[in-house]
């Protein structure tokens, strides 16, 4: 059974120094510039643009395709996958930047929204832990030894999020978005 | 919690502060005074306190920000001091579950002499009853908030560490977007009187919303090496649906919060505005972190309230206050009579010194008062920093005590009891030292003054003093009676060598010689390239002041810049409080011009220069202070000459709303503008808007001018506006003070001063309308 979760906005909001780094850019030193003032806007635009959204499923590893069992998950009996992402608008803000020639608003927000997408992640994988104790280290197709075509079969197949799309090539859209799987030891 | 556990938490993560209290019992629908509520509705305050701390509060406040007993005369509640107190820490303890609960005092309300009429000793009893109270009934440490006036800060740390050395204690100033405050005092110099005193941690709070807060705080982390706290508000109150609201949401709070941790935050927490979700928002974002490591200024300063000196290059102190043999001096000085001793501290300003020099000699004659006093005039006049050159230890004190800023002790005999009592004093009041290379008698040999400084250093180190703060004087003897010189520079090249600072009195050496001047300036050319770090010195000999500068460029150096100069003779002398020769002037020009010609083109003009200079920052609010009253004798001589009807520009009727006991911003307002032309009425303060109608009514004024500084009476001004307007009263209604701004003076249909420069901006140009009609 697939499910739904609407996270708080809170819970996606990014550590700075990380997305700056994302960004090239090193928060000790942009916090003492004048242009922290235009970065923290540009988070907080960002921030009223995501629409954060999480489907999830468990499944014995058995009713999975061998394709998509990632080699580090031997041990495990069941799975969870999960697919977030932060919707359409955040995609429409940073192509409307990179198309007006604004390249620095568009390439803070991309990493902003990138770091954003993995503090979800983070967030709904604290949760899982919270609830099932030991698992693997959380996996994305694209990694090891699952191609990230896998991508389409999850969506459409597994979790059927119907707001997303998948490209032939494994590429999702909103492209804000992953999914993500986490083998449980003990469940 | 003893300050070593507070200590070593603050070095472990970042901690979280709670929000406002009065905003928030505003926004809650509590009127009047909120400290109130600890005997009235202890469940009310209870209540807020536990969502701070469900929020993520490490810290919370007691709700005693305004319980001095001050302020709660001011409301007739001065019964209830203890109760308030007491009852707020037992409030906040029941429901602190672990978390620290921290007594909260703030300003008496009223400015210490001499920005006002407090004497610094009456506020820190003040203080120091209400920090006995909190810390008796058992708060976990002490918060100083919303400071403005460093000297009443400094009452008030004085107060609670005499009361306790074990109790933690944070200490914070309000600041304006360009780093001063009101009073303007930098940040630079808060930050750096700070390191010296026995503060805790220290911070800004109040005022500034977060993106404004940041460059001030950004220069605090620079130079602060105390861990640091930090409070904006949440944006400036604006009137939404008929109530006041705070534009900062909870999530760009927390966005900007972060960044004060980025610049090293020890303490994060929220001032005006904030409330319960701006905490939790902050707190889930911030979540655990560990405090950044700072890279902190190494550089020592020497400040006055204003005037803020490094002392890195070449210190030069003015040694002319110095009434040893100057009869008229002294008699002036025992007679309370400091025109010359400030018109000295002028002078030598003007000459390029950093800081002067204060040795009344006749020490026996004087009291404590003559040095207080002495104190708070050159304070008046935003003097340079100040070098203590005083024997008797106790009228030491005296004087250090009442300053405002980070002076310098001159000096300390290389003894260990002579040590002991200036190194208290160091650590209790802040400062720099002078120590002299010698114990009772001069020694004859360079190795021997330095081996005696040595020594001292070890001691120093020994009993915390940073050698840093220290100069050695390696002693200069009068060339005259035979003593050799070189033993001088020997000794400043081995303690140079040695890493330590040195200091001359410079003119010792030509006592008794034909062509001083020359000689002093060769010497201390000698001096300086033995690597001397500061003279005391004759900054009238233009000789002596061209070759400091000559051997100083020689070395890559150069003396610390002077400070922009007045140039206009009559500004000076009107900035400079110089009433006796303002009136002079006056006289001579009536001579010539006409009395009108004189008030209007001449002191008119001069008081608009100084509204300009004060604009830029040039001059700080004890020099518009003194100029307005400077000034007021001299328009009052003319207008009698006109007649009234001639002489002012138009009647101005003050008050501060009904609910606010603030007035000092009015008073400000009120001397301003009576030095611009204005006849000006001012009707009190906490004044009810029926009591403004009645006022207007008699008195019929041009324009009223409405202070309101808290966000819980601003809303009366839209109440005194309204009710004029109902009843038909024909004046122009101008508001100002902490809460108001321009959108809320628009929502309210009145004008809104800034200042009170912007006041009489606004007043002028109303009246001038006025006219044309």
């Amino acid at each position: 059974m697939v499910h739904t979760y609407k996270p708080e906005k809170e819970e996606c909001m990014p550590d700075k120094r990380i997305f700056l780094a994302r960004a090239g850019a090193k928060y000790s030193t942009l916090a003492r510039d004048q242009l922290i003032k235009k970065i923290n806007s540009l988070f907080l635009e960002a921030y009223d643009q995501i629409d954060p959204v999480v489907w999830y499923s468990f499944f014995e590893k058995s009713e999975l395709p061998k394709e998509l069992i990632p080699d580090t998950f031997e041990n495990v009996g069941k799975i969870t996958i999960f697919l977030s992402t932060l919707g359409k608008k955040i995609d429409m803000l940073i192509e409307y930047y990179s198309d007006s020639g604004k390249t620095f608003e568009s390439l803070i927000i991309d990493s902003w929204a990138s770091e954003s997408l993995e503090k979800l992640n983070e967030n709904v994988d604290r949760k899982f832990r919270e609830q099932f104790g030991a698992g693997t280290m959380r996996f994305s197709p694209g990694y090891g030894n699952v191609d990230m075509r896998m991508n389409k079969y999850i969506v459409e197949r597994l979790l059927r999020a119907d707001q997303v799309k998948v490209l032939e090539s494994g590429v999702m859209i909103p492209r804000k978005t992953t999914t993500c799987m986490i083998g449980w030891l003990s469940v | 919690m003893r300050r070593n556990e507070f200590f070593q938490l603050l070095q472990e993560r970042v901690l979280f502060l709670d929000g406002a209290y009065g905003t928030e019992f505003f926004k809650r629908g509590v009127n009047g005074l909120i400290e109130l509520l600890n005997i009235e509705d202890p469940e009310e305050v209870q209540k807020l306190h536990r969502e701070y701390i469900e929020a993520g509060s490490d810290i919370i406040l007691t709700n005693t920000f305004s319980a001095n007993r001050l302020k709660l005369r001011a409301y007739n509640l001065e019964k209830d001091l203890e109760r308030i107190n007491i009852n707020a820490v037992k409030i906040a303890k029941s429901v602190s579950g672990g978390k620290f609960v921290f007594g909260d005092i703030s300003s008496t309300g009223n400015f210490i002499s001499p920005l006002g009429d407090l004497d610094f000793e009456e506020a820190y009893e003040v203080f120091k009853e209400q920090a006995s109270l909190l810390i008796e009934a058992g708060v976990d440490g002490i918060i100083l908030e919303t400071m403005s006036d460093l000297k009443e800060l400094k009452a008030a740390i004085i107060a609670v560490r005499d009361l306790s050395h074990e109790i933690p204690l944070i200490a914070h100033m309000t600041f304006e977007a360009d780093g001063k405050t009101v009073s303007g005092t930098s940040v630079e110099i808060f930050a750096t009187l700070m390191n010296d005193l026995d503060v805790d941690v220290v911070g800004i709070n109040c005022s500034l919303e977060p993106d404004e807060m940041l460059p001030v705080f950004t220069k605090l982390s620079e130079l602060s090496m105390k861990p640091l706290c930090v409070e904006p508000n949440a944006g400036k109150p604006i009137l939404k649906k008929g109530r006041l609201s705070y534009k900062t949401t909870p999530k760009e709070f927390a966005v900007y919060m972060a960044d004060f941790i980025e610049l090293g935050a020890n303490i994060v927490g929220g001032c005006c505005g904030t409330g319960p979700e701006h905490i939790k928002v902050m707190c889930k974002y911030i979540s655990n972190q560990k405090p950044r490591k700072r890279q902190v200024k190494r550089e020592q300063y020497l400040s006055s309230r204003t005037i803020l000196r490094p002392t890195d290059t070449f210190l030069v102190i003015g040694e002319r206050i110095n009434a040893s043999g100057k009869k008229k001096l002294q008699a002036k000085i025992q007679q309370m009579d400091f025109s010359q001793v400030v018109e000295l501290s002028q002078l030598q300003e003007q000459e390029g010194c950093d800081a002067i020099d204060l040795n009344f000699g006749i020490e026996k004659l004087l009291t404590h008062d003559h040095f207080r006093r002495a104190i708070v005039e050159l304070d008046k006049r935003s003097s340079l920093p100040v070098s203590f050159d005083i024997q008797n230890l106790h009228f030491l004190e005296s004087a250090m005590r009442e300053y405002a800023g980070r002076g310098l002790i001159n000096s300390a005999f290389a003894r260990e009891d002579h040590l002991e009592e200036r190194i208290r004093l160091l650590k209790k009041y802040g400062g720099m030292l002078i120590v002299l290379a010698m114990e009772k008698h001069v020694p004859e040999t360079a190795q021997q003054r330095f081996k005696i400084a040595m020594k001292t250093a070890e001691f120093l180190k020994d009993h915390d003093v940073d050698l840093e703060r220290v100069y050695f004087d390696p002693l200069v003897l009068p060339a005259g009676a035979k003593n050799d010189y070189h033993a001088t520079l020997k000794a400043i090249e081995l303690m140079n060598r040695a890493g330590l600072k040195t200091s001359i009195g410079l003119s010792n050496l030509s006592f008794g010689l034909a062509n001083r001047e020359s000689v002093n300036a060769a010497f201390l050319a000698l001096c300086i390239e033995k690597g001397l770090s500061a003279a005391i010195l004759n900054s009238a000999e233009a000789t002596t002041m061209n070759v400091l500068r000559g051997a100083l460029q020689l070395k890559g150096k150069e003396p610390a810049k002077t400070e922009q100069v007045i140039e206009d003779e009559l500004v000076k002398l009107i900035v400079s409080g110089q009433k006796e020769k303002l009136m002079n002037f006056v006289k001579d020009s009536l001579k010539e011009k006409e009395p009108l010609y004189i008030s209007q083109n001449m002191l008119a003009r001069a008081m608009e220069q100084i509204g300009t200079l004060y604009s830029k920052g040039i001059i700080y609010l004890p020099h518009l202070i003194l100029a307005s009253e400077t000034v007021q004798p001299a328009f009052d001589y003319l207008n009698n000459l006109l007649g009234e009807a001639q002489a002012k520009l138009g009647k101005v009727l003050l008050a501060t709303v009904q609910g606010d006991i603030h007035d000092i911003g009015k008073r400000i307002v009120a001397t301003v503008l009576k030095s611009g032309g204005f006849e000006v009425y001012d009707v009190g303060k906490d004044v009810p808007a029926q009591k403004i109608l009645s006022e207007c009514e008699r008195l019929k004024p041009d324009i009223v001018g409405l202070s309101a500084m808290m966000t819980t009476t601003v809303g009366q001004v839209k109440e005194v506006s309204d009710l004029l307007k109902k009843n038909n009263v024909r004046v122009v209604v101008i508001a100002g003070g902490a809460s108001m701004n321009e959108q809320l003076a628009n929502q309210f249909g009145v004008l809104y001063a800034k200042d009170a420069l912007k006041a009489l901006e606004i007043c002028k140009k109303i009246v001038r309308k006025e006219n044309e009609r």
